[in-house]
């Protein structure tokens, strides 16, 4: 129960409106897709049907979007548009 | 196959400063009418050529590839791939540095992508080649295309060519090397094959794509047929990088193979689509090449190029010959040389000039000579009534 908590607790975490634009425009310009579709839970792969070079280029979209630089152990943990809206709240700023 | 010339000034990027301003671009070619949108904006200008001519290919072929096809293959010539992509990549790590490259890259540049595209598209679980030997590329390509069929590999194979190189550093290497016509005010006259007056080639670029396929496979889904493509042969010089052996040995070689493995006489060919790029070196040397190979018959043959029309598609070159070659077995006219106005000594052959030419083709031979003395000769036979 201890990490559904856990989870429950970062979500209501207040989500900045512009930047998950920003992540939703950066994905939906790689898949071509609505960006309605990519909601905060979308997964990447299995929801949006991004492959393994699609993931490669959101990740330099979003470099770009933000002016970051994602480390290696670091992109392999964004799976979800929430991921990726956290890392970039918690980065961008650094 | 009509001879209306598509050269004209170059319009993809600005060409001040070149020696050569002109080109046989592609200028209507919209990649959405054959691939979504993704793969639009992800794939470069010689990819979408090829899946483009692949499609249409098909269609005339009235061939449905069901999902892993084991017994069909694909065979792409393509001399340089996605140059004109990594062009971009460099500008932008010049600004930007290396983070400025984009990950999509390696599989838009590479060469292969063009093949693996088309197996993707369309399921093709079987052999997939991509031969890179600059301008002789789709020659070779249809010959290993040839190869597999007879081996038993594969019962179908789509091969052929595809180049696209119009962009400011790839076209300016080409320019620098100063093997390309100057006359940038006439554009439509400036590729003069086996003329005198000639002063080299005009780039072109897109991609001829062929379904071959095993005969008895093709009669039993009543494909439409079109030719045989009956031997293939290749050759090595010893001159150089950029120039062939003059005397045409190394051309003659590769024309010798081909019609030995065709089993096919010198004195049964009726066509030769002339590699005929219009630069001072080739066209000489393959008239040479034309007389080792024929002796007597080289001048009862015809010969014509027709890069005066669609300019040099470099990887995709050999593929347009053969198509040339097809056509005129098909319909028995022998497309013209354009441009050819005034007759050079040195290339003393019979030249289809002004206009395509009647002429029964039985037998036609098309040439392709590369850069690397890398030369290869495919023989297409008329289709036989008792098919």
């Amino acid at each position: 129960m201890k990490p559904a908590k856990a989870k429950g607790k970062d979500k209501n975490k207040k989500v900045d409106p512009e930047i998950f634009r920003t992540v939703q425009r950066v994905i939906a310009h790689q898949l071509k897709s609505e960006p309605q579709r990519i909601t905060l839970e979308s997964h990447l792969q299995n929801d949006l049907g991004a492959d393994s070079l699609d993931a490669m280029e959101i990740l330099f979209g979003l470099e770009e979007a933000f002016g970051l630089k994602v480390p290696e152990e670091d992109a392999r943990r964004i799976a979800t548009v929430e991921d990726a809206v956290r890392y970039v709240t918690e980065n961008v700023k650094k | 196959m009509d001879g209306h010339s598509g050269i004209r000034p170059i319009s993809s990027f600005p060409t001040q400063g070149y020696r050569t301003t002109i080109a046989g671009e592609v200028s209507d070619f919209d990649a959405s009418q054959f691939i979504d949108e993704k793969l639009r904006d992800n794939s470069e200008r010689f990819t979408q050529f090829a899946i483009g001519a692949t499609r249409l290919a098909l269609e005339d072929s009235r061939l449905t590839l069901k999902k892993s096809e084991a017994g069909t293959g694909v065979v792409v010539g393509c001399g340089m791939g996605g140059l004109p992509f990594f062009e971009i990549q460099a500008g932008a790590y010049a600004k930007r540095g290396p983070g400025a490259i984009r990950p999509s890259s390696v599989p838009r540049v590479m060469p292969n992508v063009a093949g693996a595209q088309i197996a993707t598209l369309w399921g093709v679980r079987g052999p997939n080649l991509t031969v890179s030997t600059a301008c002789s590329s789709s020659n070779h390509s249809v010959g290993w295309a040839l190869e597999l069929i007879r081996s038993g590999r594969c019962q179908i194979v789509i091969c052929g060519g595809t180049e696209s190189l119009l962009s400011p550093i790839t076209f300016g290497a080409f320019d620098s090397l100063r093997v390309m016509s100057n006359r940038n005010a006439t554009p439509k006259k400036a590729c003069r094959p086996f003329d005198k007056d000639r002063d080299g080639f005009v780039m072109g670029e897109g991609a001829v794509m062929f379904i071959l396929e095993e005969l008895e496979h093709a009669r039993a889904r009543k494909a439409p047929l079109y030719a045989e493509v009956a031997g293939y042969g290749s050759s090595n010089g010893r001159s150089n990088m950029l120039a062939p052996e003059s005397d045409g040995r190394d051309a003659s070689e590769s024309m010798e193979a081909a019609l030995r493995d065709a089993g096919v006489k010198p004195e049964d060919v009726d066509y030769i689509h002339a590699h005929g790029t219009a630069t001072q070196m080739n066209d000489e040397a393959e008239c040479r090449a034309i007389h080792r190979t024929f002796k007597a018959h080289a001048k009862k043959l015809v010969v014509s190029s027709t890069k005066p029309v669609t300019g040099h598609m470099l990887g995709a070159a050999g593929a347009m010959g053969i198509l040339a070659c097809v056509q005129a077995a098909q319909t028995g006219k022998v497309p013209a040389t354009l441009n050819y106005e005034t007759p050079d000594p040195a290339c003393d052959l019979d030249f289809v000039s002004g206009r395509p030419r009647p002429r029964s083709v039985r037998v036609a031979l098309s040439n392709a000579f590369a850069f690397g003395s890398n030369n290869a000769t495919i023989v297409v036979k008329r289709k036989e009534e008792s098919w």
